[in-house]
């Protein structure tokens, strides 16, 4: 590590300018395009075709880049305000020029924009044990539940199939998928069982293991699940989510929950790079629609999962909307098949949604801007950290 | 929800954020996208429903459209699209079948 740490705001402020100059110029490119071919003297069938096929494919891409460009170049705004204001002698900088660059946004909004994050709406309060359905012991399919009972073997974390639930955290869920096929014993050697009827779970900070402590009566009723899907269930479409078991991912949800603190919000989203490293321990590769190298290749991938390394992904949160990815999902990448150039990818959703379990993304869309960050785990036998 | 339904007989409301799903009366309902329309300037938002009896969906709402399920209505009341560091989802109204209208929100 260097002596320096942090960034040079103007230089921050003028790359946030660019980005957003250019992102207004892609919007009046789309609009300048849509308005020309509509201007074109052609009427019937084909040219209506012609000007939808513009619409959709060319003029709402661009405007969808330009949403991106402009939200990034406020990304770049807010921490510069932020540099600004730990390195000024009365830690508050410039706020208004930071409230101009920002849109409105208060100078206090800069600084505390995390705390801000919770206090603005109703739906940002803090997700309450209530919102998630009460106390999974206290429901009906949990009334006899006996800690004993979950199979935390290495053989049942491998078959386990994952049911996301009601926190948006797959971002720790697809890290746990793509570790279980990876290393399961791994994951069952983090899990113990004690005398009380607790569970210890390991985790890793920084690379450091971190014991985190978890009791039944803090597992809530719509977390994540082992999801079991019945031949009627498959038959009929259905989604009993009160059949679905507790196992290692209900556990270990918590216990990233009980670590990371202080809430339920202290899981929500995070990069897919982020999930391994507190999973395994170990530091995991991070790459993105603006890495220098670019995303992995299908053949590195490939080779990646050849070497046991866990990989996950995450959607691009504003692409237009699809029957088959979720925007802003972290999916676990199960496989890459080079000679059909799609790489496989498992939803953390399981099989119970319209959605599909398992989806596999063609090249060109995996480089296109439907998946804009991986997260590359170590090979297994380095997992554990410096623990 | 075919074995334990949290079908309830007032109306209530549901956070569902971005990428999570919720079990509302007999149904689960996900939120798969929550973000500004291009087209619009407005929120919009993607909503995967499943119900069993083979009644699953996948639909594109915005605020003030009703969603008609089995055992009654949901009523989307607010959109929170995708912008870090806030939290993005929908805000849900679901009125059991006795007090349910409404028609259903457009196909994605």
């Amino acid at each position: 590590m260097t002596g320096f740490l942090g960034a040079d705001p103007e230089q921050l402020i003028a790359l946030g300018r660019t980005m957003e100059r250019h992102g207004e110029g892609l919007q009046a490119l789309g609009e300048s395009l849509d308005s020309a071919a509509r201007a074109v003297g052609w009427d019937g069938a084909d040219a209506e075709s012609f000007r939808e096929r513009l619409s959709s494919q060319v003029a709402s891409p661009l405007a969808d880049e330009a949403i991106r460009l402009g939200s990034g170049a406020r990304d770049l705004f807010r921490h510069s305000a932020q540099q600004d204001a730990v390195s000024s002698v009365d830690g508050r900088g410039d706020s208004a020029r930071y409230a101009e660059l920002l849109g409105g946004e208060s100078w206090s909004d800069v600084i505390n924009w995390s705390q801000d994050a919770w206090e603005k709406t109703p739906f940002d309060d803090p997700m309450t044990m209530d919102d998630l359905g009460g106390r999974y012991i206290d429901s009906p399919e949990g009334a006899r539940f006996d800690p004993a009972d979950v199979d935390l073997s290495a053989e049942a974390i491998g078959e386990q199939r994952m049911r996301q639930g009601s926190l948006g955290d797959c971002w720790l869920l697809a890290a746990l998928m793509a570790t279980a096929q990876s290393d399961p014993q791994f994951l069952a050697d983090n899990i113990t069982l004690r005398d009380d009827g607790t569970w210890d779970v390991t985790l890793y900070e920084g690379g450091e293991p971190v014991l985190a402590n978890v009791s039944p009566d803090q597992i809530a009723r719509d977390g994540a699940r082992a999801e079991t899907v019945t031949a009627s269930e498959r038959e009929d479409g259905a989604n009993d989510w009160g059949n679905d078991g507790i196992g290692f991912m209900s556990i270990y949800e918590q216990a990233a929950i009980n670590h990371l603190g202080p809430d339920y919000e202290s899981v929500i989203a995070d990069t897919p790079a982020a999930g391994l490293e507190l999973v395994t321990g170990a530091e995991a590769g991070s790459s993105d629609i603006l890495s220098w190298g670019g995303q992995p290749s299908i053949e590195q991938i490939g080779t990646a999962l050849g070497e046991g390394r866990p990989i996950t992904v995450m959607t691009d949160p504003i692409m237009p909307f699809r029957g088959d990815l979720s925007n802003a999902h972290v999916y676990q990448v199960t496989g890459a098949d080079a000679d059909s150039g799609e790489v496989i990818l498992s939803n953390p959703w399981g099989d119970d949604a319209s959605m599909p379990g398992e989806v596999r993304v063609p090249l060109d869309f995996f480089y296109g801007n439907n998946i804009v960050m991986t997260g590359v785990g170590a090979p297994r036998e380095d997992f554990g950290g410096n623990g | 929800m075919t074995g334990e339904s949290r079908a309830t007989a007032r109306p209530e409301v549901h956070r569902v954020r971005l990428t999570a799903r919720v079990p509302i009366g007999e149904a689960v309902v996900g939120c798969t996208g929550a973000k500004i329309d291009p087209a619009t300037g407005r929120p919009h938002a993607a909503l995967d429903i499943t119900e069993g009896a083979g009644a699953q969906q996948l639909l594109e709402v915005v605020v003030g459209d009703e969603i008609t399920l089995a055992a009654g209505a949901l009523a989307v009341v607010q959109i929170h699209p995708w912008d870090p560091p806030h939290t993005a989802g929908v805000l849900l109204r679901w009125t059991p079948r006795s007090r349910a209208t409404g028609e259903n929100a457009a196909p994605a």
